[in-house]
């Protein structure tokens, strides 16, 4: 591996294969503007034996900034797949969309609106994001309460291998089972596999109207003891967030749909929380996307998953352990549960409490992974078979090894 | 030599678990009678243990293994084409627990898919995937091969339901994915093994996500004077963002298929064609969808629009549909059950050619399908002892992939490819898709023991091309060259 540093590398990559440079947040990285391009920046890649990183417009990277890392020298350098953007093919009527990995989530959010459609995950805070990135990070929204998560309407991708293949799986279509889903393996894969360069969504009807409601609650663990009363009462819930900020600690979610039905389940909302419940009728939709700001992945630390059976009891724990400035954010329906940083420390090393949620928790993730952290993680970690596979599935379709150079745990060839 | 690990697998499982010899002829093919083969021995573990030991076993022996649930598959895919030892799970049966709070299932592989329901009925939960097969069907075989049903219109096919598989892969050892988080630790295995057809591993328990049972459910049925214009008034339902949670139609000969048979369901039998919409959720909203079918099936001329009036007649309405399959077994004693998928935009014109291209070739053609998702199931009814009947058969079920291809469709919605669709998966992939996809099996099961000689052809579409597969009852024709 070259001792240069990562600008220089991105200048030798660049010249190599004759793709130009850009920069995103203030990285310097190749930025090519189509198939071939890529393929020829990868094929230097593999013949420097430098390491890549797919990246979109890099809105997650605030936490796992290959500048970051402890060995600048081994740093990854990032590919933008910004240029390569673009809806290839929406056609009334068939519900689907699909599109060029570096398309603004929010640009295919307005092209689809325009058909009556919305995007099956409210991403709201994703206002610079693009597809491939945020399918590679594997994100879905609070609204995966109502629709599962964004994984689920994945339905097919073209995506580039390491050593320049390109590679199809699933469709354009809402149903299809031919041959394996390797887009649900590239889903949430953060780069470590493939670049991804379309994907195909399934879309949903844009509701006629949208609810929301925001309560005080006295602390996060009867909060969610509350949220899972009101999910009983209310199966129709389209989100469910519980937030513990500096001014308390607070019950929001919100329905969408049908405008009657809209109507008559926010009663039954009401009826439900007890106490007097802020409602938002024409602001539902701006609050939803201020809460969904709030909950960015990349203004928290760690990422906690529970089963919703236990969470309240996690909750309750972390309340116990956590200074009280540091924010919380969880995703009620998904038992998701996103500690923020107590002010702007970089994460570097595991928490004191990571011990004690211990049983109640099914994972523990930083938010931003630094390569010594590594090494000494001992959280959640996955079964040996577990990460058996992953190794020899990150191995089988990167044998050259230049994605391997991944920012989470468990994935790298040992 | 044989004879030491067969008794090696009698001594893991019980002697009566280990079928071998003229037994073993009802496993012989799945649901695809035109594909046969006999293995060495099929075994029935108890459980992940007993499956650890026989994996292990296999592993040594170098023997291939194929999966199986109940056989119901339509493509194949459980039959043991190229020999080996077929795995089943008939004996594991067991439903663990049933979490109200998480709304999850946690089952052993072997269990009947609507036993889960009636199992989550009390809860005031259902499990959503609804095969028509789902009272034989297995949850493990759903899970390979991804299945759908009539309401998945609305829920999804099974990988929306699958939180959690335990699975024992081809060496024997054990991935345990079961306590997963909502969203996946590292990569998504889960995702991966899902509709992977039995070639990763045997699926031995399984973790699912559980629905509430709807507040209401609405059922209508609207007879039309023609498949064309029932056809475009699901395309026209779908352009208007209907949100139903099934929409199904049947043809007239399968309408008198059914009337004829146990399932009747007092189809009206002068229909040409009959659509099967059901709505649930919220009272008001359900009763919009049903406004706006009924608005949509009257501007495309329907005779009749009737609504099931109780629950017993809602049932009696699904045990038609759902027994549209085996109620053709009046029409001729086989069925070639065609699972293609078409753009919803163009409906009618593929159910139209399919139809032609059974009438060019004198065969009988029933279809029932899932509308909504445009997953169309062209039945050809005919006789396996007439090898003519056979071949045209074949040509036209060809023929009818193809034109969906062509325009945009598909090559199976919900069936999976199996032996059956081998082939054509050159139609739909080229080379470098396939070979990205044997490089990931490769990844997983380098001895390619898993289930061999299925779903993907073993050199890519080089080998379609150069003389053809050995198991497809397609052989190559109309493969693209
Ligand atoms: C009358 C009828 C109606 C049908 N209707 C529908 C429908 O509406 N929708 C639909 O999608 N399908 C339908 N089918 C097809 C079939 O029922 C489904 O594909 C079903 O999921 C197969 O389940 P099974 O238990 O019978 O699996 P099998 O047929 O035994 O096996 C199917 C595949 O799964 C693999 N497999 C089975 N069990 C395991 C396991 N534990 N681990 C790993 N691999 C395994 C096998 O190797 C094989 O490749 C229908 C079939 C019939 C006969």
């Amino acid at each position: 591996m070259s001792q240069t540093n990562a600008s220089d590398r991105a200048h030798l990559l660049g010249q190599g294969s004759g793709c130009a440079l850009g920069e995103v947040r203030e990285l310097t990285c190749l930025a090519p503007k189509d198939h071939g391009q890529l393929a020829e920046v990868l094929g230097e890649a593999r013949r420097r034996s430098f390491s890549v990183l797919p990246i979109g417009a890099g809105s997650q990277l605030a936490w796992c900034r290959p500048d970051a890392i402890d060995d600048p020298a081994n740093a990854p350098i990032p590919i933008s797949l910004m240029h390569m953007a673009g809806v290839l093919e929406q056609i009334p009527g068939e519900g689907t969309v699909t599109a060029q990995a570096g398309t603004p989530w929010c640009d295919l959010a307005q092209a689809v609106e325009q058909s009556g459609e919305c995007l099956p995950a409210d991403l709201a805070g994703a206002t610079t994001s693009t597809l491939g990135g945020i399918l590679a990070a594997g994100r879905s929204g609070p609204n995966r309460l109502r629709h599962g998560p964004l994984r689920h309407h994945v339905l097919g991708m073209q995506v580039m291998l390491s050593d320049g293949t390109l590679a199809k799986s699933g469709g354009r279509l809402v149903k299809n089972v031919t041959g394996f889903d390797l887009h649900r393996l590239y889903t949430g894969s953060r780069g470590t596999l493939a670049i991804i360069l379309e994907a195909s969504l399934r879309l949903k009807a844009l509701p006629e109207r949208e609810w929301s409601f925001s309560m005080p609650v006295a602390d996060c663990a009867s909060g969610f003891t509350k949220a899972l009363e009101i999910q009983q009462a209310m199966p129709r819930l389209h989100w469910l967030v519980l937030t513990r900020t500096q001014s308390g600690v607070r019950l929001q979610g919100g329905l969408a749909g049908r405008a009657s039905q809209v109507r008559s389940d926010q009663e039954r909302v009401l009826r439900a929380l007890g106490g007097t419940p802020e409602s938002f009728d024409g602001q539902a939709p701006t609050e939803r996307k201020r809460l969904g700001e709030e909950g960015a992945e990349n203004r928290h630390a760690w990422e906690i998953g529970s089963p919703l059976t236990h969470c309240a009891e996690l909750l309750g724990i972390l309340e116990a352990q956590l200074p009280t400035e540091t924010k919380l954010w969880v995703d009620c329906g998904a038992g998701r549960i996103l500690v923020g940083p107590a002010g702007d420390a970089t994460v570097t090393e595991k928490p004191s409490w990571a011990e004690t949620i211990g049983a109640e928790a099914t994972s523990l993730r930083p938010l931003c992974v630094h390569r010594h952290l590594h090494a000494q993680w001992t959280g959640s970690n996955p079964s040996p078979t577990q990460t058996n596979w992953q190794q020899r599935l990150t191995c089988g379709l990167d044998p050259a090894g230049i994605f391997s150079m991944t920012l989470d745990p468990g994935k790298a060839p040992a | 030599m044989t004879k030491n690990w067969i008794d090696e697998l009698r001594t893991i499982v019980g002697p009566r678990n280990v079928i071998t010899g003229s037994e073993s002829l009802a496993w012989e093919s799945d649901g695809l009678s035109l594909v046969r083969g006999m293995g060495q021995a099929i075994v029935l573990p108890l459980d992940t243990e007993e499956t650890v030991l026989v994996m292990k076993l296999l592993a040594r022996e170098g023997v291939p293994v194929v999966p199986r649930g109940a056989g119901t598959g339509l493509t194949g895919g459980a039959t043991p084409v190229e020999g080996g030892v077929t795995v089943g799970t008939a004996r594991m049966r067991e439903i663990f627990s049933i979490d109200p709070v998480g709304r999850l299932a946690h089952v052993q592989a072997g269990v009947v898919n609507s036993d889960l329901s009636v199992a989550a009925r009390p809860h005031g939960l259902f499990y959503a995937p609804d095969p028509s097969s789902q009272a034989a069907c297995t949850l493990g075989g759903n899970v390979a091969n991804n299945s759908g049903g009539p309401h998945c219109f609305m829920h999804g096919s099974t990988t929306r339901h699958v939180r959690g598989v335990k699975l024992v892969d081809a060496q024997g050892q054990v991935l345990d994915l079961l306590a997963s988080p909502a969203d996946p630790e590292g990569l998504d295995l889960v995702g991966l093994i899902t509709g992977s057809e039995g070639m990763f591993g045997m699926v031995t328990e399984v973790q699912l996500n559980l629905e509430p049972l709807p507040e209401e459910v609405q059922t209508i049925i609207a007879v039309f004077p023609s498949l064309d214009a029932a056809c475009d008034c699901v395309s026209e339902a779908i352009a208007a963002h209907i949100e139903a949670s099934a929409i199904e139609i049947l043809d007239k000969l399968t309408i008198a298929a059914v009337e004829d048979s146990i399932f009747a369901a007092g189809y009206p039998r002068e229909a040409e064609a009959l659509l099967l919409v059901e709505a649930e959720g919220g009272a008001l909203e359900v009763q919009e969808t049903i406004d706006l079918v009924l608005q949509l099936a009257k501007k495309h001329g329907a005779m009749e629009i009737r609504s099931a009036q109780d629950k017993a007649e809602r049932a009696r309405l699904w045990a038609g549909r759902k027994g549209a399959f085996g109620a053709m077994g009046r029409v001729a004693p086989d069925l070639y059950v065609a699972d293609v998928v078409a753009p919803r935009t163009r409906l009618r014109e593929i159910v139209a050619l399919a139809i032609k291209i059974a009438e060019e070739r004198n065969l009988r053609l029933g279809n029932v399908f899932h509308a909504g998702d445009g997953n169309l199931h062209p039945n050809i009814a005919y006789d396996r002892r007439d090898e003519d009947e056979v071949r045209r058969v074949l040509e036209a079920g060809q023929l009818i992939m193809e034109a969906c291809i062509e325009r945009g469709g598909s090559l199976t919605g919900e069936h999976g490819v199996g032996v059956e669709k081998m082939t054509h998966m050159c139609d739909l992939f080229d080379d470098d898709d396939l070979n990205t996809m044997h490089r990931v099996r490769d990844a997983l099961d380098p001895k390619r023991r898993m289930n061999p000689t299925k779903v993907l052809p073993l050199r890519a579409c080089r080998e379609v091309r150069n003389g053809g597969l050995p198991f497809s009852p397609m052989g190559n024709l109309g493969a693209k060259t």
